[in-house]
């Protein structure tokens, strides 16, 4: 499997996987949802809430909050010594303070050291005059297999590589140009030409279209244009060098358990 | 009430983007599609919370 990468900024990533197939990719877009563990608010202690937002919907909304740190820092808990209990190596504290005439953003959280709030401004709560809110919070590492908060990516998700094949049939009339959504067709020195050929999602409007039953779609099923965005808590590099890392461990496991079998 | 964090259906963190897209598309009088462009909200589903969102919580607070 090798893999070539189109566009990455600190959120946004595109890149073909070659020499792949169907489950390869699956596996992969598999493990990036559910088995890269990320850090979110999993405990809420209110000491004061007088808000419009109840407890539970404020708790919520703490956990939604992406949190950015070194993922060999923590522990996850049911890996730690703690068996889970909560300890330094697995939690850490976070507090939030503050009363009316206020809002509360997510730059209002103290965090510990080494744990940092990536997008700053997420309104937690409004607060009216004469309102407060005071209360302490865990995080905890976790996977998005367990509760989507600790999913480090969002809309993750690949397609195959599209081919357009044009028979010698082909009149360049210039049906499929108008009809193509995405653009794909392009007639160039009377040549139908497919410029934006990865543009395509196989609706096959052109080979409806086609007079001359010219077109034919078809795909690389080695290839696949794999893309997702995060959310902030890690970067797109360290989710998939984690993502390849658990797969491999789980592949050993799988071994292992096999040869323990035989 | 008030603007959800994420995206119910995608996951996207949305709710830092809804104070600029309330002054420029609620109060101002900006396209909202173009707004929602510049913002990068991209999604439908994403598009969907900010056209429908109303916040309450402005109305409701000062009764609590
Ligand atoms: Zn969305």
């Amino acid at each position: 499997m090798k893999t070539e990468i189109r566009e990455t900024s600190s959120q946004n990533t595109e890149f073909l996987l070659k020499e792949a197939n169907q489950a390869k990719a699956n596996a992969l877009r598999r493990t990036l949802i559910s088995e890269v563990p990320s850090l979110a608010i999993e405990d809420v202690k209110v000491y004061e809430n007088s808000s419009v937002l109840f407890d539970e919907i404020l708790a919520l909304r703490l956990g939604l909050i992406p949190l950015k740190t070194e993922l060999n820092e923590f522990k996850l808990p049911e890996e730690c010594q703690c068996n889970g209990e909560g300890c330094s190596a697995c939690q850490t504290t976070i507090s939030l303070g503050g009363e009316g005439e206020n809002i509360l953003y997510s730059s209002d959280l103290q965090t510990g050291e080494g744990i940092e709030v990536p997008i700053k401004d997420i309104p937690i709560v409004k607060l009216v005059e004469g309102q407060e809110v005071i209360l302490e919070a865990k995080a905890q590492l976790g996977t998005g297999k367990k509760h989507s908060k600790w999913q480090p990516v969002v809309a993750c998700s690949y397609k195959t590589y599209p081919i357009q094949e044009i028979s010698e049939q082909c009149n360049q009339c210039g049906e499929c140009v108008e009809t193509c959504p995405r653009n794909v067709y392009k007639i160039e020195d009377n040549e139908l030409k497919t410029p934006n050929q990865e543009k395509c999602m196989q609706c096959e409007q052109c080979v409806e279209e086609c007079p001359q039953n010219a077109i034919t779609i078809t795909d690389d099923k080695t290839k696949y244009i794999f893309t997702f965005e995060t959310d902030q808590s890690l970067t797109p590099k360290q989710i998939l060098q984690q993502g390849t890392k658990q797969i491999k461990q789980k592949l050993q496991e799988f071994k292992q358990k096999l040869n323990q079998q035989t | 009430m008030i603007i959800p964090v994420r995206c119910i259906t995608c996951g996207k963190v949305i709710a830092h983007r809804w104070e600029e897209f309330k002054e420029r598309a609620k109060e101002g009088n900006e396209d909202p599609e173009k707004v929602l462009d510049d913002l990068g909200l991209d999604r439908y589903c994403c598009r969907r919370i900010f056209m429908s969102h109303e916040d309450l919580i402005e109305d409701i607070a000062p009764y609590h």
